[in-house]
């Protein structure tokens, strides 16, 4: 009984990284095609990220614009031994953290939330009322949840975003957000506890 | 097994418990309707998760982000342009002056060469002396701070530490008293 995974290519192995590799030293001699390839292959990953984080479609656009120009205009600084796509998605991150900073949005407090990864039980919605799977069609479901999605408080809503859109791995995440391990899995456990809770309120 | 933790649940669906652990999980939901039960809705919201769609790229966006990125071959470029940009002008420049004041062209450049000239000899000369000056401007200020110390330490021996100690946050207080009478000085253009 396992859950069906998102059928989507996004770039993990070996190969995918060599390949990266490969194209960033074109880049660096200055071969534009390179880059081109670069934009073709993690433009979807990136605006996918950056649209689920700003909620607008216009603005992830603009901001998938500028995370690849700052991804140019500092790959002379990327160290091969790395993996492109977290480091990429580091960029992506920080300057996320930059615009909300700008907006001046109001950092979430995380400090109600367990991040030791111990006793995640704790912070469960509890399964009262009917089930969120009886109440909705799955379709239902899926609509629901975006919307739920842009209700969760940023910090946590990226994390999610990279596990269960982008499809990183937990380590992975760990890595692009400096964070521990336990700590990212706690906190995406958290959110889906979230957006049950959302759901199963009838928000 | 006792009955699954709801982030138990989520890893095992994530296929991120290990082997052992996932068995026991199998087992545990085979007998146990009421983690079945939390089972189904965590599995029925991440199908949904799942099925969440991509966004759409638009399909000129890798053009955009290129057209933004200036090639090392346009800035040769554009450097050879305003060379020549620059070249083309000081010579019609030229012609227009020769042509408006009547003057001959070979004495026009024979003016603008001495021009050219005496500019590059004055302006050598008054960096050779400005160079000049501020290396005897350092070496004195150097020289002061050096007999500064000296006649301190001097003046420390044959005093009382207090009244040394005194002595000196007299000179500070002086000095900031200086420093702030020249800061006003020239902030309101008042004499000390």
């Amino acid at each position: 009984m396992k859950t069906s995974s998102r059928n989507k290519p996004f770039p993990s192995d070996s190969v995918s990284k060599d390949e990266d590799n490969a194209l960033v030293r074109r880049t660096l001699k200055g071969d534009r095609k390179a880059f081109e390839m670069i934009i073709l292959k993690y433009q979807q990953p990136l605006l996918n990220y950056l649209g689920r984080l700003t909620g607008e479609r216009e603005q992830a656009q603009d901001f998938t614009q500028e995370v690849f120009l700052k991804v140019h205009s500092s790959l002379s600084s990327f160290q091969p031994r790395f993996k492109f796509s977290t480091w990429l998605f580091k960029i992506a991150s920080n300057f996320m953290i930059d615009v909300w900073r700008k907006k001046k949005i109001s950092a979430v407090s995380l400090d109600r939330t367990r991040d030791d990864g111990e006793n995640p039980c704790s912070l469960q919605v509890p399964d009262t009322g009917p089930p969120v799977a009886k109440k909705y069609e799955l379709a239902q479901i899926k609509k629901r949840i975006e919307g739920a999605l842009g209700r969760v408080p940023e910090e946590l809503r990226e994390l999610f975003v990279l596990r269960h859109i982008n499809e990183f791995s937990y380590e992975e995440i760990a890595e692009i957000k400096n964070l521990p391990v336990g700590t990212v899995k706690n906190r995406v456990f958290q959110t889906k506890e979230m957006l049950r809770g959302l759901l199963e309120g009838g928000s | 097994m006792n009955c699954l933790r709801p982030a138990d649940i989520y890893l095992y669906l994530e296929n991120e418990l290990d082997p052992a652990a996932a068995r026991e999980a199998d087992e545990h939901l085979a007998l146990c309707p009421g983690c079945r039960s939390a089972f189904e809705e965590r599995r029925a919201l991440m199908d949904a998760i799942a099925g969440i769609p991509d966004l759409e790229v638009p399909p000129d966006l890798a053009g955009k982000i290129l057209a933004r990125i200036p090639s090392d071959r346009s800035s040769r470029f554009d450097g050879l342009v305003a060379f020549i940009i620059g070249l083309s002008s000081f010579f019609l420049g030229s012609l227009a002056y020769v042509i408006l004041t009547g003057q001959s062209l070979t004495g026009f450049l024979v003016d603008a060469n001495r021009s050219a000239w005496g500019f590059m000899r004055d302006a050598s000369l008054a960096f050779i002396k400005f160079a000049k000056l501020t290396a005897l401007g350092l070496d004195l200020l150097v020289k002061f701070i050096g007999e500064m110390g000296e006649g301190l330490a001097r003046f420390g021996a044959l005093i009382r530490p207090e009244v040394y100690a005194a002595c000196l946050l007299l000179l500070l207080a002086l000095a900031a008293l200086l420093v702030a009478g020249f800061r006003k000085m020239f902030l309101h253009g008042e004499k000390p």
